[in-house]
C-alpha cells in the first residue's frame, strides 16, 4: 500500500427527483417554489400523492381544501392520499 | 383715618404733595400716602381731581425742563449726564407710579368716562403718572436733545470700533431710554427704531463697507477672513452691550452683508487652494463665514467635490496596474476617504452637503468607466477584497480589525453603481471560502452579510444566508449519519464527511463537469449515503461534485509519512499506483474516466510536486506520457498541500462572471418594466424609463439604450403596446 484515504470531505448538491419540470397546480417551476414563498428549498418542499403526482406541498393543500376539489388529485382525479 | 369725603384746603394739600414728589423723582426716600389722593379727590363741596391733574402735569414739566437744563451744562459729550438724570428719573417715576396707584385709577376713569375735564393745554388728557411721565420727558429732554445725543452715541460706538475704551452702560441706558420711551402699544420700539436704530444701522453700514474695501485691498484671503472672523464676533458682542434685543440679528445681516456678501467670490476663489493645501484653519473659517449667507457655500461645495474627485482619479492612475489588485485599490480609496471625511469633521462640521459632495465625488471616482485601468472594475475589486479579509491565511487580523475593515469596505459598497455585479463575485467568493472550509470566521461572515442587508435590503443576500443554512444542515446530516452508522455498526474505513448543498442556492456555475470514476475506496461511502439520504429525504436526488471535494491521504516513504491535502482528482490518480508503478496517460485517462483539461492539470499538479516522475527527458506532460510513482519521494514537511494551476481559470471565471450578470440585469431589467407598466396601465417613456431607474438603482444602473431594447423586446412579446397615434406611449396588455 504506498497511500491510503485518510479522510474525504465530498460535495454534493440536491434536487427534486421529479420527471415534470413544473408544478401542475401553480405552474412554477418544482426548482423554484410556489406562489405564495419567496425561496425554495426545504420552507417550500414537494409531496408525492399515492397516484404518484407530484406538487409543492402548499399547492396542493390549497387545492385539497378548496370547496370543489373534493379531495381529488387535480391530474389524474383519483382521491388525493399523501 | 377715615374714607369719608372731607373739607380740605387744596394749595396747602398741593403744596405738602409736591414736596413729597419732588423727592421722589429726585430718588430720595419719602413717606407720602396715597390718601392724600383720595382727600383731594373727594374732598367737599367740589373734588379737585380736575385741578390735582393739571398740577401734577405742570410738575413734571418743570421737572423735566430743570433736568434737561442740567444736562446741557456739560458741554461735549451730552450721555453721561443724561444717563444718570434718566436713571433717576425712571426709578423715581416708577415708585410714585406705585404710590399713586388711587390717582392712576382715577384718571384712567376720567379719560374713559369722558368726563368733562379740558386739560389746561389742549392735548393733555388725564394719564397715569407713568405715561405722563414718559411723555413730559420726550417732549421737554430727549426731543430739543435727541440730534446730539445721537450724534455722541454714534461717535462712541466708533471708538469702540476702533479699540477706544468706551462706557458702555451709559451708552445702554441711554439707549434703553428709548426703548422705554417708546410705549405706543400699537407700534412698540417706535421711537427706538426710528431714532436710533434706523441710523445706527446706516452708519454700521457704512463702517464695514469702508473697513472691509481697505483690508481686503492689503490683505490677502486668509488674513481677511480673519479679520471677518473677528469683525464679526466683536459686532456681536458690541450689539449685546449696546442694543435692544430685538436688533441682535438685524445688525449681524448687515455686518455680514458688508463683511462677506461684498466679498464673497474672492473667497470663494480661494477654496480650491485651501483644500489642495489642507489648510484646515482657514477652510473652517471659510466655511463659517459663508454658511452666514444663503448659497454662500455652494461653490466650496463644487470646489470640493472637484478636488476629491480629481484627487482619487490621480491616486487610481498613480497607482496604475497596482490599482486592479484588490489591496492597494481599494487601501488607496480608504485613505482618499477618511481624508476627507476629517476634513469635513474637523472644518465643516459635519455639514451634509459637504457630505454629499464627498459622496457625489466618490461615486464618480469609483463607477468612473473612461479613465482609469480599474475601470468598471470596483465591484469586483472590492468583492475580491472581503475575500482575502475573510479567508484565512497567515497574515491573520484580529475579529475586530477584521471588522472594522469590512465596517469601512461597506462605506465603499455604497458608492458602487453595480451592486449585482460585486453580489455575484462576493457570493462565488463566499462558496468557495465555505466549501473550503477556508473562512476566518463564522462571526465576521454573518457581520458583513448583515451589513449587506442593511444597504441593499433583504433580496439582495438571501442567497449568500442560504448558502450559510445549507452548512448548518449539511453539519446536522454529517451527525445523524454518523449516528445511523455507528447503530447499524458499518465501518467505512475513512472519516468522511458530507456538504449537501441545494441546487440554485450556490454560485457553483453552470460549467459541465468532467466524467469521473469514483476510486474504489471512495465508492463505499458514496452508496451508503446515498442510501442513508435517500430514506431520510424521499423524492431528492443527490448529485456529487467530484471537482469540488477533497481528501487527505496517508503515504509512506520508507520510514517517514506524509499528509498530502489533495483534492478528489488527485487522490484518484495517486489511489491507482497502489496497484502499479508505472501508467501512462492514456490508461490514467482510461482508469479515471477525467477529460483532458483536467486531466492534465491534475497530473501536471503531481509531477509538479515530485509525486510523480515524467519518463526521462520529457518537459511537459502529453499524451503519450509514462508517468512513474517517485519511490524516492521527500519533504522537508510533513503535510503538503498539492497546488493546482488556478490562475488561467479565475480569469475565465471573470468573463463567465460578468456575462452572467449583464443576462441577470436584462431579466431584471424586463421584469421592473412589466411590474410598473402593470400598475400605472400608460406611461410616456420618460416616465417609464425613471421609474425603471428608480426601482433598480439599488442593484445597477441601467443604460437608456439597455432600456430602450428591453421595452422593444416587450413590445415584440405583446406586453406592451404603443398607444395609437401619440409617438411616446405606452400600455400595458393584460
Amino acid at each position: 500500500m504506498k497511500v491510503r484515504v485518510k479522510n474525504w470531505s465530498a460535495v454534493a448538491v440536491w434536487r427534486w427527483k421529479v420527471d415534470d419540470d413544473t408544478c401542475g397546480i401553480c405552474r412554477m417551476a418544482f426548482d423554484g417554489c410556489c406562489t405564495d414563498c419567496r425561496l425554495p428549498g426545504d420552507e417550500c418542499p414537494l409531496v408525492w400523492g399515492q397516484c404518484k403526482h407530484c406538487f409543492h406541498m402548499h399547492c396542493i393543500l390549497k387545492w385539497v381544501h378548496s370547496p370543489n376539489a373534493n379531495q381529488l388529485c387535480p391530474m389524474c382525479r383519483q382521491e388525493w392520499k399523501f | 383715618m377715615t374714607l369719608k369725603p372731607v373739607s380740605i384746603n387744596f394749595d396747602d394739600k398741593w403744596r405738602e404733595l409736591r414736596q413729597q414728589m419732588e423727592l421722589i423723582v429726585g430718588e430720595q426716600s419719602s413717606e407720602v400716602s396715597g390718601m392724600i389722593f383720595h382727600e383731594v379727590c373727594t374732598a367737599r363741596p367740589t373734588p379737585f381731581a380736575d385741578k390735582l391733574f393739571r398740577e401734577v402735569s405742570a410738575f413734571f414739566s418743570r421737572h423735566v425742563t430743570a433736568l434737561r437744563e442740567g444736562i446741557l451744562e456739560q458741554e461735549s459729550n451730552l450721555l453721561p449726564g443724561y444717563a444718570s438724570r434718566w436713571s433717576t428719573f425712571d426709578a423715581g417715576t416708577g415708585y410714585l407710579h406705585m404710590v399713586f396707584e388711587f390717582y392712576n385709577k382715577l384718571a384712567t376713569k376720567h379719560t374713559t368716562s369722558g368726563a368733562s375735564f379740558q386739560p389746561d393745554d389742549g392735548s393733555n388728557t388725564p394719564m397715569p403718572i407713568m405715561t405722563l411721565a414718559y411723555k413730559r420727558w420726550r417732549e421737554h429732554c430727549f426731543e430739543p436733545l435727541k440730534t446730539r445725543l445721537l450724534h455722541n452715541i454714534l461717535s462712541e460706538i466708533e471708538k469702540d470700533r476702533n479699540g477706544e475704551d468706551i462706557n458702555s452702560s451709559v451708552i445702554l441706558t441711554v439707549v434703553n431710554s428709548l426703548v422705554t420711551l417708546s410705549n405706543d402699544p400699537k407700534a412698540p420700539l417706535d421711537l427706538y427704531k426710528t431714532q436710533f436704530e434706523a441710523p445706527f444701522l446706516q452708519g454700521t453700514s457704512s463702517y464695514y463697507r469702508r473697513e472691509a474695501a481697505a483690508y481686503i485691498a492689503d490683505h490677502d484671503i486668509s488674513a481677511y477672513m480673519r479679520k471677518a472672523e473677528a469683525w464679526l464676533d466683536s459686532e456681536q458682542l458690541r450689539a449685546r452691550k449696546h442694543l435692544d434685543s430685538s436688533s441682535y440679528s438685524s445688525v449681524i445681516k448687515l455686518c455680514e452683508a458688508e463683511i462677506v456678501t461684498a466679498h464673497r467670490e474672492k473667497i470663494q476663489a480661494e477654496c480650491t487652494r485651501f483644500i489642495d493645501q489642507d489648510a484646515r484653519e482657514d477652510l473652517t473659517r471659510m466655511y463659517h463665514l459663508l454658511r452666514r449667507i444663503p448659497g454662500g457655500i455652494d461653490p466650496m461645495l463644487v470646489a470640493f467635490e472637484q478636488n476629491v474627485t480629481a484627487a482619487g482619479l490621480k491616486e487610481i492612475e498613480r497607482l496604475s496596474d497596482a490599482a486592479q489588485k484588490p489591496e492597494p485599490y481599494v487601501d488607496a480609496l480608504l485613505v482618499l476617504h477618511s481624508k476627507h471625511n476629517d476634513i469635513i469633521r474637523t472644518s465643516f462640521d459635519n455639514d451634509n452637503q459637504l457630505i454629499a459632495a464627498l459622496d457625489k465625488a466618490f461615486r464618480s471616482i469609483i463607477n468612473d468607466t473612461a479613465k482609469s485601468k480599474s475601470a468598471g472594475k470596483a465591484p469586483e475589486l472590492l468583492a475580491a477584497f472581503c475575500d482575502q479579509l475573510l479567508k484565512k491565511s497567515n497574515k491573520n487580523q484580529s475579529e475586530a480589525e477584521i471588522e472594522e475593515k469590512l465596517q469601512q469596505v461597506i462605506k465603499i459598497f455604497k458608492y458602487i453603481e453595480g451592486k449585482d455585479i460585486f453580489q455575484k463575485f462576493y457570493s462565488k467568493f463566499l462558496a468557495k471560502r465555505l466549501i473550503h472550509g477556508v473562512s476566518v470566521s463564522d462571526e465576521a461572515e454573518s457581520m458583513m452579510i448583515a451589513e449587506l442587508k442593511a444597504v441593499c435590503g433583504y433580496d439582495y443576500t438571501t442567497k449568500l444566508q442560504r448558502m450559510f443554512t445549507d452548512m448548518t444542515v449539511s453539519e446536522d446530516i454529517n451527525k445523524t449519519f454518523n449516528e445511523f452508522r455507528s447503530n447499524n455498526d458499518i465501518p467505512l474505513n475513512i472519516e468522511f464527511s458530507m456538504l449537501v448543498l441545494q441546487t440554485g442556492a450556490w454560485p457553483l456555475g453552470s460549467a459541465v463537469q468532467s466524467p469521473f470514476n469514483i476510486p474504489a475506496e471512495l465508492e463505499k461511502s458514496v452508496t451508503i449515503f446515498e442510501a442513508f439520504y435517500g430514506k431520510k429525504y424521499s423524492g431528492r436526488k443527490l448529485n456529487w461534485l467530484h471537482h469540488l471535494s477533497k481528501g487527505d491521504l496517508r503515504a509512506t516513504y520508507g520510514s517517514k509519512r506524509y499528509e498530502l491535502q489533495s483534492t478528489n482528482y488527485q487522490m484518484a490518480i495517486l489511489l491507482q499506483y497502489n496497484n502499479e508503478d508505472v501508467y501512462s496517460y492514456s490508461q490514467l485517462r482510461q482508469l479515471t474516466n477525467l477529460n483532458d483539461a483536467d486531466l492534465k492539470k491534475t497530473v501536471k499538479s503531481l509531477v509538479d510536486v515530485k509525486l510523480l516522475n515524467l519518463d526521462s527527458g520529457a518537459e511537459d506532460v502529453t499524451e503519450s506520457s509514462l508517468l512513474k510513482y517517485n519511490r524516492a519521494f521527500s519533504n522537508k514537511r510533513t503535510k503538503i498541500k498539492i497546488t493546482t494551476a488556478v490562475q488561467a481559470e479565475t480569469k475565465e471565471e471573470s468573463v463567465q462572471t460578468h456575462k452572467s450578470v449583464n443576462d441577470d440585469r436584462s431579466l431584471y431589467l424586463q421584469a421592473a418594466i412589466v411590474r410598473i407598466m402593470k400598475s400605472r396601465k400608460t406611461l410616456s417613456h420618460n416616465q417609464l424609463v425613471q421609474e425603471v431607474i428608480v426601482q433598480l438603482s439599488s442593484r445597477f444602473q441601467p443604460a437608456i439604450p439597455m432600456i430602450k431594447k428591453s421595452i422593444e423586446g416587450l413590445i415584440d412579446k405583446a406586453y406592451l403596446e404603443r398607444v395609437e397615434n401619440t409617438l411616446d406611449k405606452y400600455n400595458y396588455l393584460a
